[in-house]
């Protein structure tokens, strides 16, 4: 057989590649929201830079004691929440950015891989394994979201760690549930019934076979959830039941002002919650590109499409 | 009908294991939480009737004996004692807390059903349009909102113009402990403004938080219909667009609206947390809120469990009305 070359062997890759592309230039929209969710990951890298962190704690807020809040200045770009948090609002949501893609990050990663290993499970080998774990997804979807995150934060108390942990204990069956349903949908198809026939053990098929087919839907639910974790994360803030306040997080910095917004003091709520909804609205619209890029099968399509000249 | 009815009582004994599920959940997340018997007591008891009340409840037992006295209890209502009102029982207080959420439910159902129904066909019938973009927009900006960015912009605007009532006082004869309702049926005009005002705002916020879900899911339920055989049908027999919409595609379109209405209804019950909280209206999800700040882990779990169950039978219910209403179900 002859040597292929190296262009001919990425050929498929280039041609996802290209589909890819053409499918992110239909969908403006959704490049955008991608594009600003990378925007916020950087910042959240490069907040150092921007605003000096505070000593020794970098996610507190340096007080700035006065009696009312100050509006914007060149001193306070985003002005300052007054009492009782006596907030420098500029650091808040330069900062704020890092505390909320961290958290949303680390739930997204903690749930997508619980979720992966016992949606696949209970997906993969079925009988009484399946109807147990899938029973388990159901008592957590009977609790409604927010109050659940309630319950555990009151009982294990607050900080980043347990609200990470209630936020995941919120979120896995979701995830649990589709990559279950993925699974099933996967395991009918014939490639899987060849393996087995080869002789493949049932652990070389589901990491060879089932989870690389099963990953990319988890993915789009991910990046379409990145915004909800944020937001949920922030209103837990808000509650006063996340993290610890005076630090730099978006929720937090609206917490204790509210007197003042009502005494019509515009830009506390303003620039925390400008930027919060920026990113909520980035991260439920980031998942359509990343869908499309991610779905196997869907270059056929592309490749139909560019063959023929049209669509049928 | 048999089938239907093996489906029904499937359908209830899975509820009834999630709720029991729920109960070991609660039950273990009340047993992590410190010594139980302080959801017990308040600061008044004495210290010898401590060990009393560990007997009664049977604290002393094992683990797994202590579950089946604990749901013992649950059956008769003793949730424990309430730490932030008073040490009344939480079951109590969960009822004194339920119609003030009830009545914002229903208000919210009110508004949202015809206006989401009336978007929606709206912006089917001019597809790509105008206004269609324009409802687009109204649901994206609901989807992303955050409730207490929402909610704080709607205090902010309406407060100063006296619009919301934060803290109202009604002087009038509780009857359904439902503030409008309670000053219709006493008419007291005045006192029903202050209601309105003591409504006001969360209302806003639920249904704008709610509308773009219910408007998105009736306009794409519509559209599939759209391109059924018996609209080409109706078009070619000569019925005006309009008439097959509303009279024909609307109505088949409603069936997943009418279940998602349903399992909406549960929610808004379960409470509205952040909105009730900002507007400082004492509802459940009030009630909830505080509960966990102040760790008043009695009433959290009480709540959770109640709110868990309500969720479960009200999805069961919809299921079961999902049947009757639509027949297709049963033959398939």
């Amino acid at each position: 057989m002859r040597k292929m070359s190296w262009r001919e062997e990425l050929k498929p890759k280039i041609k996802g590649l290209r589909f890819a592309l053409w499918k992110i230039r239909k969908q403006p929209l959704g490049l955008i929201g991608f594009g600003i969710v990378i925007f916020y990951s950087i910042l959240a890298i490069v907040a150092p830079l921007i605003v000096a962190p505070n000593t020794p704690n970098p996610l507190v807020i340096p007080k700035h004691v006065t009696r009312a809040p100050l509006p914007p200045s060149k001193e306070h770009p985003f002005g300052t929440t007054g009492p009782p948090s006596y907030a420098d609002i500029y650091y808040g949501v330069i900062w704020g950015a890092r505390t909320s893609v961290m958290i949303s990050i680390s739930v997204m990663s903690v749930t997508f891989v619980l979720g992966l290993i016992l949606g696949v499970t209970a997906g993969y080998f079925g009988g009484k394994v399946e109807t147990f774990i899938m029973r388990i997804t159901d008592i957590f979807f009977a609790m409604p979201g927010l109050i659940l995150t309630l319950v555990i934060i009151s009982i294990i108390g607050k900080g980043i760690g347990p609200v990470i942990f209630a936020l995941g204990a919120r979120w896995w069956a979701s995830y649990a549930r589709l990559f279950r349903a993925e699974v099933i949908r996967i395991k009918q198809k014939l490639f899987v019934e060849a393996a087995r026939a080869v002789g493949l053990s049932d652990f070389k098929i589901i990491m060879k076979h089932i989870v690389p087919n099963t990953i990319s839907s988890g993915l789009i639910l991910a990046t379409l959830d990145f915004g909800s974790v944020v937001m949920v994360a922030a209103s837990m803030g808000f509650l006063g039941l996340g993290l610890d306040p005076g630090t730099a997080e978006w929720g937090i910095l609206l917490a204790g002002s509210r007197d003042w917004i009502v005494a019509g003091k515009w830009w506390i709520p303003l620039f925390p919650g400008l930027r919060f909804r920026h990113l909520c609205w980035a991260g439920t619209s980031s998942g359509t590109p990343s869908g499309t890029y991610s779905i196997p099968g869907q270059e056929d399509w592309w490749r139909k499409v560019n063959n023929n000249g049209a669509i049928d | 009908m048999r089938k239907l009815h093996i489906y029904i009582i499937k359908g209830f004994f899975h509820s009834l294991l999630v709720i029991v599920g729920l109960s070991i959940l609660v039950f273990a997340l009340s047993r992590s939480a410190g010594d139980p018997v302080a959801g017990y007591v308040d600061p008044y008891t004495p210290l010898y009737q401590i060990e009393q009340i560990r007997i009664k409840y049977h604290l002393d037992k094992p683990l797994y004996i202590q579950y089946f006295y604990w749901l013992q209890a649950i059956s008769r209502g003793d949730f424990g004692l309430s730490r932030i009102y008073m040490y009344r029982p939480v079951w109590y207080t969960i009822q004194r807390f339920v119609p003030i959420t009830v009545e914002l439910a229903i208000y919210t159902l009110i508004i949202m059903i015809p206006t989401s129904l009336w978007l929606a066909t709206k912006s089917v019938k001019h597809k790509d349009k105008t206004v269609d973009h324009i409802t687009r927009l109204i649901a994206i900006a609901g989807r992303s909102m955050p409730t207490f960015f929402f909610g704080i912009i709607i205090l902010m605007i309406l407060y100063p113009l006296k619009l919301i009532a934060v803290a109202p006082v009604f002087d009038f004869q509780p009857i359904t402990n439902m503030p409008t309702f309670d000053a219709l049926l006493n008419r007291d005009w005045a006192g029903f403004i202050e209601a309105v005002k003591y409504l006001l705002g969360p209302l806003i916020v639920q249904v704008f938080i709610n509308l773009a879900l219910t408007m998105r899911i009736m306009r794409s339920s519509m559209l599939e219909e759209l391109y059924q055989d018996y609209v080409t049908m109706g078009l070619a027999k000569g019925l005006s667009r309009d008439y097959l919409l509303i009279k024909y595609v609307r109505r088949n379109a409603m069936i997943p609206f009418i279940t998602l209405i349903g399992i909406q209804f549960a929610y808004l019950v379960n409470g509205s947390v952040i909105s009730e909280t900002i507007f400082n209206r004492k509802g459940l999800g009030f009630l909830a809120a505080r509960a966990a700040t102040q760790l008043d882990h009695p009433t959290v779990l009480g709540l959770a469990l109640v709110l868990g169950s309500t969720m479960v039978l009200t999805n069961l219910v919809v299921d079961i009305l999902y049947l009757y209403i639509d027949p297709r179900v049963e033959a398939g």
